[in-house]
């Protein structure tokens, strides 16, 4: 039998000392209880005492059985929920002995909703009160349909020589409820007050932790950039002839450490800008770029990723008048060379990787194919998130951190454009980048690292759509969409 | 000849600068340390100084700062570098101001510019 979670909670050994309380207060109130029961009969305003007597003997027999299964440590949960259903058993019969719907005891189940809110949870709580109405629906239908005796309420039988004594047993009983709910709700707000301040502290202290990771890690990389200086120098050193002429051989190898050079100066600076994206140091410093005369320059930024690799880079730039695009220069910069740079990296030989510029209505849309393996579509979202490349398998078929795209992911957020990846197995991949013409300055959001770059196929059309329509002038849709299927034909199932 | 003082912590960096300025005509001297560096600024007087930013104890804008108090250090030209981004835009804005440093590179760079650099300001 599958126990639901909320009852199996109260047999866990860390609720003990909780259920432990639950049964000395179950004492406590009970005893009161028995306490007015006496003063009240022997006042006379109890038409059936013998019932009730019997029913706080009950509730004292499962409340000592649960106390004493606490001590033993067995069947916990199975007499701690006959104990709560015991109280809900003898209230709703207390309230049938003593006048049904005219009885003043109803109030004694709000201190059974205080007392479970206190120790036990939302479920026991809920369903204890359920109980009650349903057995306390059962007590007025029966009365209602006669299936049952009714017994007169308390203060049916005052007297003129028992009214006092009633008055001051109905004041007691209705003090203790009060005081008793109270107490109870008191208790549970500080508790929750108490709890809430902890996790507050966590959450800052969590934060605070992952800003000191940020630092850290863009402290470190600065670090790196030093000896990557050293190693550039002693290259231009070398090629300079410091060291005597270089034979052919000798030049090469020199080129090739000075690519590696470049290489890792371009990872630490992937790095130091994850880094700083994720403490959310990065700021949108937008400019005026000229595209037509920047975009040649950042491809040619890109050759020496290519090296001795049989690759062609290739610009699409449309004819025509280009619309001037506000943004930050930098970080488009470093958002292309990492498209291009992943692209380099997974063309085969013999490869083109093509950077096409495409101005639309509210901006341009960048986009980047490469003739690679493709990324199947259960990865294209992962590509984006730091340290993931492709199918995360540690079998790469090609180098590098994989933070490039995440960085992507963030530096076009702070632009007020987004990214989004096209691809099939086997058939390539296009990155397009999305940056809008005007964008307001601002700082990046840590929530800027939840996802949301890749769309449906649907919404990237549109996107498409949206950025060509005011553009007055028909573009054919070049790049990946062209040559293949249309995007939302060939998924499904595929 | 003109003689230049290398103010950098990390030999490498040191040894690339000094050889190349070396390979070029001009004498250089190399402090470690920001003391260091005054020290030695008394002795050599320097035409003009290449200092780190991100120096042991001092760094290269308290430097520069001291040795522009020295009377004999007003107008000796300073070129700052640094591998750190952040001090090199704090960096340009100082050389902007020409108060202090006249110049700022941000490594790795390219030892042409830096030569071309020198040269202007020695001109």
């Amino acid at each position: 039998m599958r126990v639901p979670a909320y009852l199996a909670e109260l047999g866990r050994p860390d609720r003990r000392p909780i259920l432990a309380g639950g049964v000395v207060s179950g004492y406590v109130v009970t005893l009161i209880f028995l306490a007015l029961l006496i003063l009240a009969d022997a006042a006379g305003v109890i038409a059936a005492p013998g019932p009730l007597y019997g029913l706080v003997a009950a509730k004292l027999v499962t409340n000592t059985l649960a106390g004493l299964s606490l001590r033993l440590g067995r069947f916990v949960m199975l007499t701690a929920s006959v104990n709560v259903a015991m109280d809900i058993v003898v209230m709703t019969a207390a309230i049938y002995f003593t006048g049904s719907t005219s009885s003043p005891l109803y109030a004694i189940y709000v201190v059974e909703i205080a007392v479970l809110a206190m120790l036990t949870n939302a479920g026991v709580t809920a369903l204890a009160i359920a109980g009650g109405l349903v057995l306390y629906g059962m007590v007025v239908l029966g009365e209602i349909l006669g299936w049952w005796p009714s017994y007169p309420p308390p203060a049916v039988l005052v007297t003129e020589d028992n009214r006092a004594a009633y008055m001051i047993v109905k004041y007691a009983f209705d003090t203790v409820v009060l005081a008793t709910v109270a107490v109870f709700l008191i208790r549970n707000l500080a508790r929750l007050e108490d709890r809430e301040a902890k996790l507050r502290k966590q959450a800052d202290d969590l934060v605070e932790a992952a800003r000191e990771k940020s630092e850290f890690m863009a402290n470190v990389t600065h670090e790196l950039r030093t000896p990557i200086f050293g190693i550039s120098g002693l290259c231009d050193l070398l090629e300079a002839g410091a060291a005597g002429s270089l034979s052919d051989k000798q030049r090469h190898f020199v080129g090739q450490i000075r690519r590696s050079g470049q290489n890792l100066l371009h990872l630490v600076d992937s790095l130091l800008q994850l880094a700083k994206a994720e403490a959310a140091r990065v700021e949108f410093r937008p400019e005026p770029i000229d595209l037509r005369e920047w975009i040649p320059q950042v491809v040619a930024g890109a050759r020496w990723m290519v090296g001795t690799r049989d690759l062609r880079l290739v610009v699409d730039l449309p004819e025509g008048p280009m619309p001037t695009l506000h943004s930050d220069r930098g970080k488009l910069n470093h958002v292309l060379l990492n498209l291009l740079s992943n692209a380099i990296k997974v063309s085969p030989e013999g490869g083109t990787i093509t950077l096409f510029v495409e101005p639309g209505d509210e901006g341009v849309v960048f986009s980047v194919k490469d003739e690679g393996p493709g990324i199947a579509p259960e990865d294209q979202r992962r590509v984006f998130e730091s340290f993931e490349q492709g199918d995360g398998s540690d079998e790469r078929p090609y180098g590098g951190l994989g933070i490039g795209l995440s960085l992507v992911r963030r530096l076009v957020a702070v632009m007020g454009g987004n990214v989004t990846v096209e691809s099939e197995v086997g058939r390539g991949a296009t990155f397009h980048v999305f940056v809008p013409f005007e964008a307001e300055p601002r700082v990046a959001d840590p929530r800027d690292a939840t996802w949301e770059a890749v769309v449906s196929p649907e919404r990237l059309r549109k996107l498409r759509d949206t950025v060509r329509a005011g553009g007055g002038r028909p573009t054919a849709v070049r790049g990946s969409s062209a040559d293949r299927p249309a995007p939302n034909a060939g998924q499904p199932g595929s | 000849m003109h003689t230049i003082l290398i103010v950098e912590d990390d030999p490498v960096s040191a040894e690339v600068l000094s050889t190349y300025l070396e390979a070029h005509g001009y004498e250089t001297r190399t402090a470690r340390t920001g003391p260091e560096a005054l020290q030695m600024y008394k002795t050599a007087r320097p035409d003009l100084m290449l200092v780190d930013v991100q120096l042991p104890y001092r760094n290269g804008f308290e430097v520069t700062h001291e040795i522009r108090k020295m009377p004999e250090g007003r107008d000796v030209p300073v070129v700052l570098m640094s591998a750190v981004y952040t001090s090199a835009e704090r960096g340009k804005a100082y050389a902007a101001k020409g108060l202090r440093a006249q110049d700022f590179l941000v490594k790795p760079f390219d030892l042409d510019t830096m030569l071309t650099r020198v040269r202007e300001l020695l001109s």
